[in-house]
């Protein structure tokens, strides 16, 4: 039984004058794992950051249309919805490791502080949670209090999503959150991905399409801002419907 | 636009299915006409190819592999090389077959003579190569409609297969003579049954390959060619 965690409604989306993602109606199903595909400048990466209202942040972005949180029914850009309790709810991987310059205990405590938490024994087990979700603890169990930047990529972007899941989020958003690691670290991301999404519901954009093929169980192929066609990762992949869709992914594109 | 790399490997696999293709169907016929015009050579020549379609089947098999392997095909480029692998197993069988009845075809010239006029035979044998080569033909143009004729058109083969099945049981109660010819005439015609059951196997690939449906084992699908 699928059910909805969010509908992207008649979605339409300006960078200024240059509208980038045009009329876009997605389900995301909650527990599942959506991947988003599309060549550069398709509107992908775009539609991701509308999740958490990172475009909130430069002058001139401008949304029309809805993103509806289930079952709240709640519409995420209408502007009374705070962008920075949104971010907890909807806490987002990007493609490069980017913890702060703070110990690794201060980078995954991070958003619990500002969203007010002081109590220490809160946040010692808040803190080793989402490590052991993150799959990092028993790495960093003994060294929490050292410098993040002294971890390896790998590692450093199983912190960020260690510091994407303390704040106990609904949507984690993954932006090609391997592209900068190696193949065993990548390995390690996509498993984990896996056992997230029992937890949580995942959004990934990624620019490797077998990666998209092996994690996810909803595939979004997107080109020139629009979605060409939206279906189970297994049907798209082996039986794509619409042709573009089919030279997309056989690399018979442009 | 240039061939692009991929597309170079993929056509080079097209081709050698299509050689395999034309391989087993000159040993089907050549193993025909050896039968009727009690031609040992040319029945030698069949078993002796037999060899050759083996070697190709596992070039083909080989080259597919590599591609799975290596280029992690999607959509119809998946659908191709899985259908291809298959459709080299069925082709393979089918030269099998071509050499069993080459080797009635030597037995039965030493006879020298037929126990009953040979015409139901040749005609099956006809049908049955007319689906063979059909199957191909579909296969190389995707042709989803002459698959699905194709199939349909087993059940004459089956027909034909029941009724020299009871001409050469006649035979047999008749005169106790006649057993061993008819056994073996017995033989070519179930050979040529089964060669016209992998053609329509052929066929189911080449629908699965233009449709992405699997229409094997689902008799209903394939009589009413529902989509």
């Amino acid at each position: 039984m699928v059910n909805e965690r969010a509908i992207i409604k008649n979605l339409n989306f300006y960078y200024g004058e240059t509208q980038v993602l045009q009329n876009i109606s997605l389900p995301i199903f909650k527990n599942k794992v959506t991947a988003m595909i599309g060549p550069s400048g398709c509107g992908k990466t775009t539609l991701l950051r509308c999740f958490n209202r990172m475009h909130d942040l430069y002058p001139g972005n401008r949304y029309e249309g809805e993103i509806i949180l289930l079952p709240e029914n709640q519409n995420i850009l209408h502007k009374n919805v705070d962008p920075i309790e949104l971010r907890m709810r909807i806490s987002m991987v990007f493609q490069k490791p980017n913890p702060f310059p703070k110990s690794i205990y201060e980078n995954v405590a991070y958003g619990l502080r500002i969203r007010g938490v002081k109590k220490r024994s809160f946040l010692d087990d808040q803190v080793e949670e989402a490590l052991k979700n993150a799959a990092l603890w028993d790495e960093v169990k003994d060294r929490l209090s050292d410098l993040a930047f002294q971890l390896s990529g790998g590692q450093q972007q199983r912190l960020c999503i260690a510091r994407a899941l303390a704040v106990d989020p609904d949507i984690v958003l993954f932006d090609e959150p391997t592209s900068a690691l190696d193949p065993i670290a990548t390995q390690k991301i996509e498993e984990l991905i896996q056992v997230l999404k029992e937890r949580y519901t995942v959004i990934i954009v990624t620019h490797n399409m077998q990666q998209a093929a092996r994690v996810s169980d909803y595939t979004a192929f997107f080109y020139l801002g629009e979605l060409v066609e939206f279906e189970t990762t297994n049907i798209l992949f082996t039986n794509p419907k619409v042709k573009k869709t089919e030279d997309y992914i056989t690399g018979r594109f442009g | 636009m240039t061939q692009l790399s991929f597309e170079k490997e993929l056509q080079q696999i097209y081709e050698e299915l299509l050689k395999m293709g034309g391989m087993v169907e000159k040993a089907i016929s050549s193993s025909i006409v050896a039968l009727k015009d009690f031609n040992t050579r040319l029945a030698q020549e069949v078993i002796q190819y037999d060899k050759e379609i083996d070697i190709q089947e596992l070039k083909i098999d080989d080259l597919c592999f590599t591609y799975l392997a290596l280029r992690q095909p999607k959509a119809t480029d998946l659908r191709f090389i899985i259908s291809g692998m298959k459709i080299i197993n069925e082709l393979e069988r089918m030269g099998d077959y071509a050499e069993s009845i080459a080797r009635q075809a030597i037995f039965l010239s030493s006879k020298k003579r037929w126990i009953r006029p040979l015409v139901n035979i040749p005609l099956m044998a006809e049908k049955t190569q007319t689906m063979m080569k059909d199957s191909l033909k579909a296969f190389l143009e995707k042709n989803k409609d002459l698959a699905f004729e194709v199939i349909r058109r087993d059940e004459e083969v089956d027909e034909l297969q029941s009724t020299i099945y009871k001409n050469l049981l006649n035979d047999m109660l008749k005169d106790q003579k006649n057993i061993e010819s008819a056994s073996a005439l017995l033989l070519v015609s179930s050979k040529l049954e089964r060669i016209a059951d992998q053609s329509t196997n052929i066929c189911e690939e080449v629908i699965y390959l233009v449709t992405g449906v699997s229409v094997r084992h689902q008799e209903k699908l394939k009589r009413d060619s529902l989509f």
